[in-house]
């Protein structure tokens, strides 16, 4: 073995051309498929950073079936009545304003109930966690910190445990501080740095006794040996029971669900059909190596006749051949690592945000284990066809001067073979790719039904110490418009609790006045409370009636407008006009239906527009405020301007997110476009690799029939012949290929169907699109030898004689 | 076939330098040669002389470095690669010593192929292809491929290749140069049938016993004609 070994190491070096371009080929191929599997394993596979974390799960609440968020009372009957489930916790993120550490900082946090620390698992790194005597009515008001926090704002000042720090200006005793591994709920943009009981932050406590409020995320673990169907079982009975003792509008269920699926839903389909494509590289990889291998194993026959003719056997020459091409899988393993380490970081750079724990990818053990099988397979797949080839040659044959008289065909068919599945499979990842990439351009072409040019945008939480009553806030409202309006260069401004495509929302259920609603049907709408130039600055169209102006105040009659949507789905055929529609908000009188307004897009460019309702601000007020301020300032100018203008508002309170609609907008498509840029680069590298390859074998097979070209000439063949025929050679193997990548792609498609939009898994365009680009290619790649062919001298070609 | 007596190739003072490097070697030192029509000349020497070099400027597979080449009364010394596979295709035929079938082809197929460069509709290859395998004996095999045949019927169909376009001359080169004794006896019978039926015929032998078949033997040496004789002194 060492003495093959040694052999291999040997004729590597002495080709160290031949060898540095299988190296690189396979580094780049490995590279990327270590890297893309480090996202994956990271991402997908790599177990919840909590104790028994394959037992978590979550548990959601169902309206109609459809998952939705829980209420807090549901949450603690379903605690103290499940035994599959040994402990349900419940989370919502929120944000508070941090004051008294400099200036007054927006935090990300989270309300949870205490059990998330115990079901966690993770223990503090000062004090203690959350307790059950935290989430009581009336208990001090208690929270832990992130280290993150802990770090900066209170410079890891152990005594700051036990002190109070004003959050949202109340005093809160921070009571622990967790490490900074400890990440839940899971944010990779905007982590929770602060954990408070749901009862102890004013903003959920308001809700916390409302069967109808649902705001919270609940996980629980299940039992030992507990089957989830049985947890499910149980639950829905809980569910039932919770109903009927509390009747209210539709039924609720429970679904369960695991934990990490749920998690990652939204990012499998495209980080496994990222892994396919990568791998779909690596395969065509290894068939060009397969290829340049079987042509330099032609000219070895003789050196493996000598060997067999000196008595080794089959498998010892099989056995050499593998440990040759294993080693340059080796090297290509090894140095497709160094590649990883820096395509890991490249990819979580580009990678969207969104995706949960990326922030933790990195190489581990398991990626090494993966890239190492991935080295041996390749190694495998490379040398194995070449090395049953070779060994199978005739000594006798090979000893002699060669095969004389004719063209030779000897591994031809499977080169042919070879080249034919690399163009296939490259069809099959331009089709995929293509198809993301048109569904991409499908979506950036969406309108979202609002303008989004040249609009900034700043979220606020208003804090119920200082803004618990409706006057309070709508007082606030009313100044933050004018200091908006008054900001330079605003050419439009507007303030509304929530804005649309910004990720934030309110869901309120309705009852249309009048109409008999199925108690089963969910009649809950996009709720907007907004300011009378909202519409005019949003450029959201008013479809008839009108919008709302200053008259529309709190001492007016109440209003609303609706979209064309709800209008057409409550009042199908009639006039919404003039009918009134009843709000689940602080049990206000019916409003009246004054507009309607175009639809907007409310959380995604994909989702289909459901029902939105909008009312003057200060007829329902909010906590939440988003100002929107229309000028051709940069973003970052205007993102000042609005600080400033919050400052001189209010000093205390901390500005949230801000951010343009562009910069929105751009992040509710960064999945789509994050794996069709990916898989536009594999799926170019593919047919770069296809093209080389059907280069290789054309070059070789014009090398191995330059006598036959040569007989050709001799018989009177133009130049324009001999590049059809070797044109002609590639046209056969092409089309071969592109007829199985035509049928692969048809199959492999209908996987990416949850990625598209607005486009077909068999889009007649795309698949004409990317096998003219494939034959391009090819034809391109065969014109090179084919024009070589036209060069060969007669004479030469057939100077054997 | 050509008609018999008038000169179908001519060389006038023909000579072939090759230039590696810093060695110019020349392979071919004024030769002045005629070859008339329905005539059969062989050529023969010892390796190396230049015989090979010069059937390959007769061929049109070389040009002359220096010299004139009349075929047929036109000058072809010069023509561009085109034109001279076209004159090879249509007026040249060639027999090489190692066959030079195409292994890939059937025996049908190989005989088709200079046909094929001249845009000749399907039916009257067919009828061409048949008549030449008939007339080499090889019908019978037209749908084998080379490697099924044995070196003597590999021959006959490389004859058959070579007259199925009609050419005005067969260029043959060392013919039974890679056959036993009877299946050369039996290629130079063919030969001599074809020459009997007006082909017109130079070939390249270093046999004596075969360069008696021809009407003419021209011995070259260093690249030079030393030596001409005709049918009655080669037999003597």
């Amino acid at each position: 073995m060492f003495t093959d070994l040694r052999q291999a190491i040997r004729l590597l070096l002495k080709s160290p051309g031949f060898s540095a371009l299988i190296v690189v080929v396979l580094a780049l191929g490995i590279g990327a498929n270590t890297a893309i599997f480090s996202i994956v394993n990271g991402v997908l596979l790599k177990p919840l950073p909590f104790a028994e974390a394959s037992r978590l799960v979550a548990i959601d609440t169902t309206v109609r079936n459809e998952p939705d968020d829980s209420a807090y009372l549901d949450v603690l009957d379903w605690r103290a009545q499940s035994g599959a489930v040994e402990h349900i916790a419940a989370y919502a993120t929120a944000a508070v304003t941090l004051t008294g550490r400099g200036d007054a900082a927006s935090i990300p946090m989270a309300v949870v109930t205490p059990d998330i620390f115990p079901l966690l698992g993770v223990a503090p790194i000062a004090g203690r966690v959350l307790g059950p005597d935290d989430d009581r009515h009336g208990a001090e008001r208690t929270a832990v910190i992130s280290e993150t926090l802990w770090t900066r704002s209170f410079a890891r000042d152990a005594s700051i445990v036990g002190k109070a720090a004003l959050l949202d200006g109340d005093p809160i005793v921070i009571v622990g501080v967790m490490p900074a591994r400890f990440e839940f709920p899971f944010d990779t943009e905007n982590p929770p740095q602060i954990w408070m009981p749901v009862l102890a932050s004013r903003f959920s406590a308001q809700w916390a006794d409302q069967r109808g409020a649902s705001f919270l995320k609940v996980v629980g673990r299940l039992g030992s040996g507990v089957a989830l169907a049985a947890a499910q079982s149980e639950l829905s009975g809980i569910a039932a029971r919770i109903d009927a003792a509390n009747p209210r509008n539709g039924t609720h269920g429970i679904v369960i669900r695991r934990f990490q699926d749920v998690l990652v839903k939204n990012y499998r389909p495209a980080l496994v059909a990222l892994l396919g494509a990568v791998a779909a590289v690596l395969l065509i990889a290894c068939a060009n190596i397969a290829n340049l291998l079987l042509a330099r194993g032609t000219s070895r026959r003789r050196e493996m006749a000598i060997r067999t003719a000196l008595g080794a056997s089959r498998l010892r020459i099989v056995r050499q051949l593998l440990i040759e091409s294993l080693a340059l899988a080796a090297a290509g393993g090894a140095a497709g690592t160094v590649v990883a380490l820096w395509g890991v970081d490249a990819l979580v750079r580009i990678s969207p945000v969104q995706i949960p724990r990326l922030n933790t990818v990195h190489i581990d053990r398991r990626v090494l284990i993966f890239t190492v099988l991935a080295s041996l397979l390749t190694g495998a797949l490379c040398g194995l066809l070449p090395a049953l080839q070779l060994s199978r040659s005739n000594p006798g044959d090979a000893l002699k001067d060669g095969d004389r008289g004719g063209s030779s065909g000897r591994g031809a068919r499977t080169r042919n073979i070879l080249v034919v599945a690399e163009v296939a499979l490259s069809l099959m990842l331009l089709a995929s790719a293509g198809l993301l990439i048109r569904s991409l351009n499908g979506l950036q072409h969406v309108s979202p039904g609002f303008s989004t040019e040249r609009a900034v945008t700043m979220q606020l939480l208003l804090p119920q110490t200082r803004y618990g009553s409706a006057a309070s806030m709508i007082a606030f409202y009313r100044r933050l418009r004018d200091e908006v309006a008054a900001m330079p260069a605003v050419t439009a401004s507007a303030v509304s609790t929530t804005l649309p495509m910004t990720g934030s929302d309110i869901t309120m259920g309705f009852k249309p006045d009048g109409r008999a609603v199925d108690p089963n049907v969910r009649t809950s709408a996009a709720f907007f409370g907004v300011s009378p130039d909202y519409f005019s600055t949003m450029g959201i169209r008013m479809v008839r009636g009108r919008g709302f102006t200053e008259h529309d105040d709190e001492r007016a009659a109440s209003v609303a407008v609706i979209n064309e949507t709800m209008a057409a789905k409550y009042w199908p055929g009639e006039d919404p006009i003039g009918k009134h529609v009843k709000l689940s908000y602080n049990n206000t009188p019916p409003r009246e239906i004054v507009g309607i307004a175009a639809d907007v897009k409310q959380t995604s460019l994909t989702d289909a527009v459901s029902s939105q309702i909008y009312t003057p601000f200060v007829q329902a007020p909010w906590p939440f405020l988003t100002a929107v301020a229309r000028t051709p300032a940069a973003p970052d100018a205007a993102a000042g301007s609005l600080r400033q203008a919050l400052a001189r508002l209010d000093p205390g309170q901390a500005a949230g997110e801000i951010r343009t609609f562009d910069q929105f907008l751009a992040r509710s498509i960064a999945t789509p476009r994050f794996t069709a840029i990916l898989l536009g680069a594999f799926a170019s590298l593919a047919l770069l690799l296809a093209g080389f390859g059907l280069y290789g074998v054309m070059a070789y097979s014009v090398a191995q029939r330059s006598r036959e070209i040569g007989i050709r000439m001799a018989l009177g063949a133009q130049a324009a012949d001999v590049r059809s025929l070797v044109v002609s050679q590639a046209v056969r193997l092409g089309a071969a290929g592109l007829a199985m990548g035509l049928a692969g792609a048809l199959a492999v498609t209908r996987v990416l169907d949850s990625l598209l939009f607005g486009v077909s898994a068999s889009d007649p365009l795309t698949f004409a699109a990317v096998s003219a680009a494939l034959i391009t290619v090819l034809l391109l790649a065969a014109y090179l030898p084919a024009r070589r062919a036209t060069r060969v001298d007669p004479i030469v070609a057939l100077r054997a004689d | 076939m050509a008609e018999n007596g008038q000169a179908l190739i001519k060389l006038d003072g023909v000579t072939k330098v090759f230039f590696t490097d810093e060695v110019e070697t020349h392979a071919l030192s004024g030769i002045h040669l005629q070859i008339n029509k329905g005539e059969y000349v062989s050529i023969a020497g010892p390796s190396g002389c230049g015989k090979s070099t010069l059937l390959s400027i007769l061929g049109l597979l070389d040009s002359p470095t220096e010299g004139q080449y009349l075929l047929n009364n036109r000058p072809v010394a010069e023509l561009p690669a085109s034109e001279r596979a076209r004159v090879r295709n249509r007026e040249i035929g060639f027999i090489f010593q190692s066959f030079n079938l195409i292994g890939d082809l059937t025996v049908f197929e190989n005989v088709e192929l200079p046909l094929t460069y001249r845009g000749m509709k399907a039916a009257e290859r067919k009828q061409r292809v048949e008549a030449a395998l008939e007339r080499v004996g090889m019908g019978h095999r037209a749908k084998h491929l080379p490697s099924q045949l044995s070196g003597g019927q590999q021959q006959r169909v490389a004859v058959a290749r070579a007259v199925a376009g009609e050419p005005l001359i067969l260029l043959a080169d060392e013919p039974t140069g890679n056959l036993d004794s009877r299946s050369g006896e039996a290629v130079m019978d063919l030969l001599r049938e074809l020459h009997r039926a007006g082909a017109t015929i130079c070939m390249v032998t270093h046999d004596p016993r075969y360069a008696r078949h021809a009407d003419r033997s021209i011995h070259v040496f260093d690249g030079r004609v030393v030596e001409e004789q005709t049918e009655m002194a080669v037999t003597e």
